[in-house]
């Protein structure tokens, strides 16, 4: 048999161009030739030995693919592994296409099931394995896989993490996209201004990976809102929110997660600044000028909020984040305003609460990461269009690792971290190279929207990009070091701060080392924490068992997320915000406490108590209230706290809602260590129904 | 009882708060510093939600806090007058 050639049989190949070929050896000494190192000689012995073992195997047909892993095989047996790396397919097995294909994705609970969400994981997957494989140094791709650390989004490499947006830039500029089909002039009216907004930020949902942030949204509509009535204002509040809400038709069938920076006063860095009217035009006026218009926006927002949707749910998107300033009490009728908020955060839960002490001033979005302004972002406000911000990438440690590690060795645990900050930075350096490169590409290239250049620079402001460093179970490492978990004791909660002090004065190094922004950030981890969990009882076993939290009998385990205390604990929510605080001047991208409300209900002056004193006594960045919700399918009426059937109708077709980590979804979309999470949440009900909450500090 | 300082290099009213606290260790009180730019003295910093240097605070015995001077310098005598004041009512 060995003796025959292929071409005198009738061998066809399935290629991956939809075509049947007769049998070529020579495409396999091309490709060779072509995607490695090798020479010419060896293509052609190699193609010989799989042309010789094709023939023993008797087939009719052959698929590329398989022709493909055969020539690999044989560069393995010929000691070529890099030839071997270089030749390598991308790609998934039938049986996981066909799994995909039939069950929803539990990674990001913001994917839908469906075939665009198909599609994305797809893409997505084979864009992971690129990343790992051709972008990243093995050093840092085995760091991810082993579980030392977690780049994000590698299924977006090709594209920035997120991203701080001026509806300025829109209505200065009109929407003219590079590729698109037509080219809007700037918007005469708000209806369509609210268009070009939500065009915008799909069309920026396709270039970046995760949150799509506005800032001042109800400041920048003002000009286009004079003389309109409140029943007007109301309705285009309403289309805002329902528009966002209901894109789950863009990206993989994703709504875009999005969040609306909203502010009470008129910002001082905006209050002198010409505004933008109708056609792109200034107004003769200043921002300042517009506090009214700006606030009855404001107030009808959250009327909308309030109301929920056509079934009384909270609305997913777009996030609303209330900046609270020295500026915001010095207001006029700020008090009704904090009333109405914390109606909504107490009813529906969406408000989110951000600090602004003192000069501080930052756009806010994703799941709670921050751009703060520095002097050059607040001269930049004079023409407000030019504040854009990105976040190029985030990369979480993995924290309880360096405890199984070091065991207790305090000397060893520092240096260790060292190292990991040191791994992070080369894999923000790495993708900040492969960026660059894309973005040298122009407007003929893949990211030709971040490099339009309508105000002279381009879109994408690389130099003023930060690049984040998360940290994902700091309270879990504690209880390795001292054999105690951050809140059962002084000791055990200064180590806690020890740890993000070295972490927060490393990446002050590296930023001064490498000229670039590393700053820390408390990753969302909504899965991350869960895939850490489980690849340290994997690798770790007994050390990892005594300290994952969540119930290991069914695999629903987790770490405590970033810097959080464990939310189990029963600490009374005032605490927690007061002692979580404590962490957030160290983590200059984000934070955020969670207040889990559970079934309670707090009264409106309650919550504005709470928030006031959070604001005045404690140095936490932001908050936000969770309710718990539970919406049947069947008669698709919501029910407050969490239900086995809906007390409405009595049916069990019912799903739950509540945050996962910065944002509201329903339950059933959860991967497992968010379930045990959730399970574990300590609810404090009876504390939140007191009248004086927040007294305590 | 005893004073803690937070100090950072390039700050300049630092050297004077400096001399504050070597005098107050010269009459007898227990007095530590903490550089900002270490992880002891950040970590410690941020317990004490410090956010501007220099910044001295007056300890109890529990560690509550009796005095506290944030970005600004007492005199010796201010300080002293602190320490003092909470000892008579102590004593009392």
């Amino acid at each position: 048999m060995s003796n025959v050639e292929t071409t005198d049989m009738a061998l066809f190949v399935r290629t991956s161009e939809e075509d049947f070929r007769s049998w070529d050896r020579q495409k396999i000494v091309d490709a060779l030739v072509r995607e490695t190192y090798i020479d010419e000689d060896t293509a052609i012995r190699i193609s010989k030995e799989v042309e010789s073992q094709i023939i023993a195997s008797n087939l009719k047909i052959i698929t590329a693919p398989l022709i493909r892993e055969l020539v690999d095989a044989k560069l393995i047996e010929h000691g070529l592994e890099r030839a071997r790396w270089m030749h390598t397919r991308l790609g998934m097995p039938l049986y996981d296409v066909n799994q995909l294909i039939l069950h929803p994705n539990r990674e990001n609970a913001n994917v839908p099931h469906g075939p665009e969400a198909t599609n994305l994981t797809l893409a997505e997957h084979i864009k992971k394995e690129y990343a790992l494989l051709a972008l990243f140094s093995q050093e840092v791709a085995d760091a991810h896989l082993r579980g030392d650390i977690h780049i994000h989004d590698l299924g977006f490499c090709d594209r920035p993490y997120c991203s701080g947006q001026s509806l300025e830039y829109v209505k200065k500029f009109g929407l003219n996209l590079p590729n698109a089909l037509s080219m809007a002039k700037p918007a005469k009216h708000p209806e369509v201004l609210l268009a070009h907004m939500v065009k915008f930020a799909a069309a920026l949902q396709g270039n970046f990976a995760g949150a799509i942030g506005w800032d001042a949204v109800n400041l920048f509509f003002a000009p286009y809102l004079s003389g309109m009535s409140d029943r007007e204002i109301r309705q285009l509040a309403q289309i805002m929110i329902f528009e966002f809400s209901q894109q789950a038709v863009a990206r993989g069938g994703q709504a875009i997660f999005s969040d609306i920076n909203i502010y009470w006063e008129v910002p001082s860095h905006f209050e002198n600044v010409p505004a933008i009217g109708p056609g792109g035009i200034y107004t003769g006026k200043t921002y300042g000028q517009y506090l009214e218009e700006s606030q009855r926006f404001a107030r009808a927002l959250f009327d909308v909020y309030l109301e929920g949707d056509a079934s009384g749910r909270p609305f997913f998107f777009p996030k609303p984040l209330v900046h609270i300033t020295e500026k915001f009490f010095k207001t006029p009728g700020h008090q009704d305003f904090l009333f109405h908020i914390c109606e909504v955060a107490a009813e529906k839960g969406n408000t989110y609460f951000v600090f602004d002490r003192g000069d501080t001033a930052k756009i806010s979005e994703c799941c709670r990461l921050s751009f703060k302004l520095r002097a050059e972002d607040l001269e930049d406000a004079k023409e407000p269009w030019k504040m854009r911000y990105c976040a190029l990438q985030n990369v979480t440690l993995n924290l309880p690792r360096v405890g199984y590690e070091v065991k207790g060795d305090n000397c060893r645990l520092f240096e260790r971290l060292g190292d990991l900050m040191e791994l992070a930075a080369e894999a923000h350096m790495q993708k900040r190279v492969f960026i660059e490169k894309l973005l040298a590409l122009g407007e003929s290239g893949p990211l030709s929207l971040l490099t339009m250049s309508r105000d002279g620079e381009p879109y994408l402001r690389l130099e003023r990009a930060s690049h984040l460093i998360g940290m994902v179970g700091l309270n879990e490492l504690v209880k390795i070091q001292t054999g105690q978990e951050m809140h059962e004791s002084k000791e055990a909660f200064m180590m806690g701060l020890k740890i993000i002090s070295h972490l927060k004065l490393l990446a002050d190094r590296l930023s001064s080392k490498h000229k670039m922004h590393f700053v820390l950030e408390q990753t969302p981890a909504e899965s991350t924490s869960y895939r850490f969990a489980k690849l340290d009882l994997r690798h770790y076993g007994s050390a990892a068992e005594k300290t994952v939290q969540g119930d290991l009998a069914k695999g629903e385990v987790y770490y405590t997320n970033s810097t959080y205390l464990n939310v189990s604990a029963p600490i009374n929510p005032i605490e927690r915000v007061r002692q979580e605080g404590l962490f957030h001047p160290l983590i200059e991208a984000g934070a955020l406490t969670h207040i889990w409300l559970g079934e309670a209900r707090p009264s409106r002056e309650s919550l504005a108590n709470f928030v006031v004193k959070t604001f005045q006594k404690t140095l936490n960045d932001q908050i936000a209230f969770s309710p718990e919700f539970t919406t049947c399918n069947s008669c698709s009426q919501t029910a407050r706290g969490l239900k086995e059937t809906c007390p409405y109708c009595g049916s069990d077709q019912v799903d739950g809602i509540t945050r996962i980590t910065g944002y509201f979804t329903k339950i059933s979309s959860w991967n497992k260590g968010k379930r045990g999470e959730l399970r574990d949440r300590y609810r404090n009900q009876i504390y939140l129904q007191r009248e004086s909450v927040g007294n305590e500090i | 009882m005893k004073f803690k300082l937070f100090w950072k290099e390039g700050c300049p009213m630092c050297p004077a708060a400096k001399n504050v606290i070597h005098q107050l260790i010269c009459s007898g009180y227990q007095a530590m510093e903490y550089d900002l730019e270490t992880t002891e003295g950040l970590a410690e910093a941020a317990f004490y939600a410090v956010l501007s240097t220099p910044t001295i605070i007056l300890l109890d015995e529990q560690d509550n806090s009796i005095a506290e001077w944030r970005g600004k310098v007492p005199t010796f005598e201010e300080a002293q007058a602190a320490a003092s004041a909470w000892q008579t009512a102590k004593v009392s």
